[in-house]
């Protein structure tokens, strides 16, 4: 009996001692995560890399991968396109979407972890500061300066000028994919009953927003203030008024009388004017998509990301009429400042697709992203709504002639302003977000609402050290 | 000679090996178990603990985890959001733990009679109890919508003013109360019947015989007889709501203008979005500590009662 006692302890013991052993060392040389982002490696010995990489995406032997991109027309393009990339290539990839609310949060989680979920991500440009000084994050010349590795075609002059905003300390770190911006959206047949011109000041936004307003059958505008989301559908009138988050010396200057006066017209638009839903609060991209669809509202700033959505009669049937849809985009409006000179500037994002230093995959992570961003892949990403950042794929004359917004945005880039990437813009827009909800929920005026966060951002940046 | 000397010499090995055996064999076994709960328990508790003595951010992590003494928590009960947010939570919790308690105790003295129908009754007024919180907070999302919200739907029907109930600060709070009235009522409802089901019958006999009405007899039998089964209810939902978390972040995500920032949700902006870790952990162990105190004067009151 005892001997059976003592053979079911020796079994035990081994179950506990496998449990608690090293797990088997990874195959790919890939660097880990405690390697510093400064450090090049080249690829090398590991099996996925031994082939060459043409033939290996050809012929599909390259290891599966997970992309995470946040829910929204960004996650349903990257479907269509990784699937003409699987049905290309052979090569698996498999795309987690993630609620836009967590979405970085759930990055900032996994990165900083180590953790291996993902091998690809979707970013804004503003993001990977912080990932960087953690050795969250792999540099992406070490694949490209690999002739193993890199196509024979990439050219990183045709990420020109969109891949600046992913270099940091000389290092790229992703590929850019979207360089957005917004547009002005109106209801045409709206203004055209009214004899309303196109708004292109915000006084003359405010004068049309005043006589389409309907409520409740339809608003005169929309925002979007929601607690998580606000600065990214403020920052266009903040530019707009020529306003800025930050000045060369990385100084807040969100609450000078520029910044003020953006966020006065912003509140007065749902405080004073009644001309937004009175819920605008918990508004946000999708809010501000579903308002403009459903009709409800009749002038917005939206992302142009939404564009195929929004003048898709078959996505949009409620804003269309014989097949056209009524809706129309042009630049967001400018500021008319007391002198009669006119302001003009806007806001946008920088989108990328970075690999994280515990990606499992990170040659194949590398030679999706090189794809989907470069000409074939960047061409399918613009046919599907989506804003390639390539210049071969920009300036494909298919691409040209179906997507004329294009041109609007080479119009705006000049005057298009970057939320600044800082090791603390995470928490900075944090406190602009808290300042724009309290004074849109009317708690606390622009100015004060402002200078409180100027406060912290200036507590924030002097730790970080940008501020000496 | 030589035989009985192996002889007793394996036997002196038997008796040895079966001391041993008895002395550590119920350690190997529950080895596993403990491992396991000193991995995804003691050792997370401790380490929180340890960093809420040291500064610990995103950017400067690699750098080094400086020990900061008790500076997280003197910051954290220097800082007014945290306490605003103290001052949110008591308010989310003692509004919905009232109004729980007198729905609750309602809905106990009702399914306490034997009617026709009770046990379907009892089921379908679980259900709330037995639906996730992320499923909650979504549907109660679309429940409240301004514009599109079945209540603000049938509002309209009735001639009635549409009721912003997401984006108003105080209104906003109303919400979160009525939504946790709504999930975990019956839950209260469910602790006091089971009290109710076992309580004694001659005090209600001797009290009809001598001619209390029936709410004497509720006043002054049935709720001090409860007292233990209100105590031990009143503990667990003091801990749940405390911790509240998910139906705010699905709801509010503690706007509008941070008027439902609820402990749980200012810990989880400084642990999850700027990843000041050692700061949000020392507000998790104030957290741990008011809780401790209160559930501590609790328990203190159900142990009494059982004396």
């Amino acid at each position: 009996m005892s001997k059976y006692r003592l053979l079911a302890l020796l079994v035990m013991l081994a179950i506990v001692l496998v449990a608690c052993s090293p797990a088997a060392s990874p195959t790919s040389t890939l660097p880990q995560a405690t390697n510093p982002p400064a450090q090049t490696t080249p690829i090398q010995a590991a099996p996925e890399a031994t082939t060459p990489p043409e033939t290996a995406v050809s012929t599909g032997k390259l290891p599966p991968i997970v992309v995470a991109c946040w829910s929204g027309p960004e996650h349903d393009n990257l479907v269509k396109v990784a699937a003409a990339y699987t049905e290309k290539t052979g090569n698996q990839v498999t795309v987690e979407e993630i609620a836009r609310e967590s979405y970085q949060d759930k990055l900032n989680t996994t990165f900083v972890a180590g953790g291996s979920d993902y091998d690809v991500a979707y970013v804004s440009s503003d993001w990977p500061p912080a990932w960087i000084k953690a050795n969250a994050l792999q540099d992406l010349d070490r694949y490209f300066n690999d002739p193993n590795v890199v196509d024979k075609n990439f050219d990183i002059k045709n990420y020109q000028p969109a891949i600046n905003s992913f270099v940091f300390n000389g290092k790229t770190y992703a590929f850019p994919s979207e360089g957005d911006t917004a547009w002005m959206w109106y209801r045409k047949d709206l203004l055209e009953a009214k004899g309303i011109a196109v708004p292109q000041t915000w006084d003359e936004y405010l004068a049309a927003a005043k006589a389409l307003n309907n409520p409740p059958q339809i608003y005169g505008a929309v925002i979007g203030a929601k607690p998580d989301e606000a600065l990214w559908d403020f920052m266009f009138y903040l530019y707009s008024f020529g306003g800025d988050i930050l000045d060369k010396d990385y100084k807040p200057i969100i609450n000078n009388d520029a910044g003020v006066a953006a966020l006065t017209f912003y509140a007065d638009l749902l405080q004073k004017y009644k001309v937004v839903p009175p819920d605008v609060i918990t508004y946000g991209y999708n809010e501000i998509l579903t308002a403009l669809q459903e009709g409800k509202a009749a002038m917005g700033i939206e992302w142009m990301a939404a564009t195929q959505t929004l003048t898709d009669c078959t996505q949009s049937p409620k804003v269309c009429k014989d097949g056209q849809p009524l809706l129309g985009y042009t630049f967001v409006p400018g500021y008319k400042k007391a002198d009669g000179t006119v302001v003009h500037g806007t806001g946008g994002s920088s989108w990328g697709w970075v690999i994280p230093s515990g990606a499992k995959n990170g040659l194949a992570a590398y030679k999706f992203i090189e794809w989907l961003t470069g000409p074939e892949g960047g061409k399918m990403w613009a046919l599907n709504g989506g804003i390639p950042s390539n210049q071969l794929a920009l300036n494909d004359p298919e691409v040209t002639q179906k997507i004329p917004q294009f041109k609007m945005l080479a119009e705006v880039m000049p005057i298009r302003h970057l939320v600044p990437p800082t090791t603390v813009t995470g928490d900075m827009v944090t406190a602009i977000d808290e300042a724009i909800d309290a004074a849109v929920s009317g708690t606390k005026d622009p100015k004060t609402a402002l200078d409180d966060a100027a406060r912290k951002m200036t507590d924030l940046l002097t730790q970080a050290g940008y501020i000496k | 000679m030589r035989a009985s000397e192996v002889t007793s010499s394996s036997a002196f090995l038997r008796s040895t090996e079966r001391k041993w055996l008895r002395k550590f064999e119920p350690a190997f076994y529950i080895a596993p178990a403990f491992l396991v709960l000193i991995l995804i328990l003691i050792y997370p508790l401790g380490y929180s603990f340890w960093l809420s003595f040291h500064r610990w951010t995103l950017r400067d992590f690699v750098n080094g985890v400086p020990w900061v003494g008790l500076q997280n928590y003197i910051s954290l009960f220097s800082n007014p959001d945290f306490l605003a947010s103290l001052r949110i939570t008591f308010t989310f919790l003692i509004s919905a733990i009232t109004i729980e308690f007198v729905f609750g105790m309602g809905l106990a003295l009702l399914l306490n009679q034997t009617l026709k129908g009770i046990g379907v009754i009892r089921s379908i007024i679980l259900l709330p109890m037995m639906c996730t919180n992320v499923v909650i907070g979504l549907t109660w999302r679309l429940l409240f919508n301004y514009e599109f919200g079945i209540i603000n739907f049938y509002l309209s029907q009735l001639h009635l003013t549409p009721v912003q109930w997401l984006s108003l600060p105080n209104l906003a709070m109303v919400s979160l109360i009525i939504v946790d009235v709504w999930n975990t009522t019956s839950f209260v409802a469910l602790m006091l019947l089971a009290g109710l089901q076992s309580l004694p019958e001659e005090p209600f006999e001797a009290a009809r015989i001598d001619g209390a009405s029936a709410w004497q007899s509720f006043r002054f039998i049935t709720l001090p007889l409860l007292r233990q089964n209100i105590l031990v209810a009143l503990l667990w939902r003091l801990i749940d709501t405390f911790r509240i978390f998910d139906v705010v972040y699905l709801l509010t995500a503690g706007g509008p203008a941070r008027a439902t920032e609820t402990v749980s949700m200012y810990v989880y902006n400084y642990g999850f979005k700027s990843f000041n870790l050692g700061y949000a952990s020392a507000a998790s162990y104030a957290m741990i500590l008011i809780m401790l105190v209160i559930a501590g004067l609790l328990a203190r009151s159900i142990g009494r009662t059982y004396t």
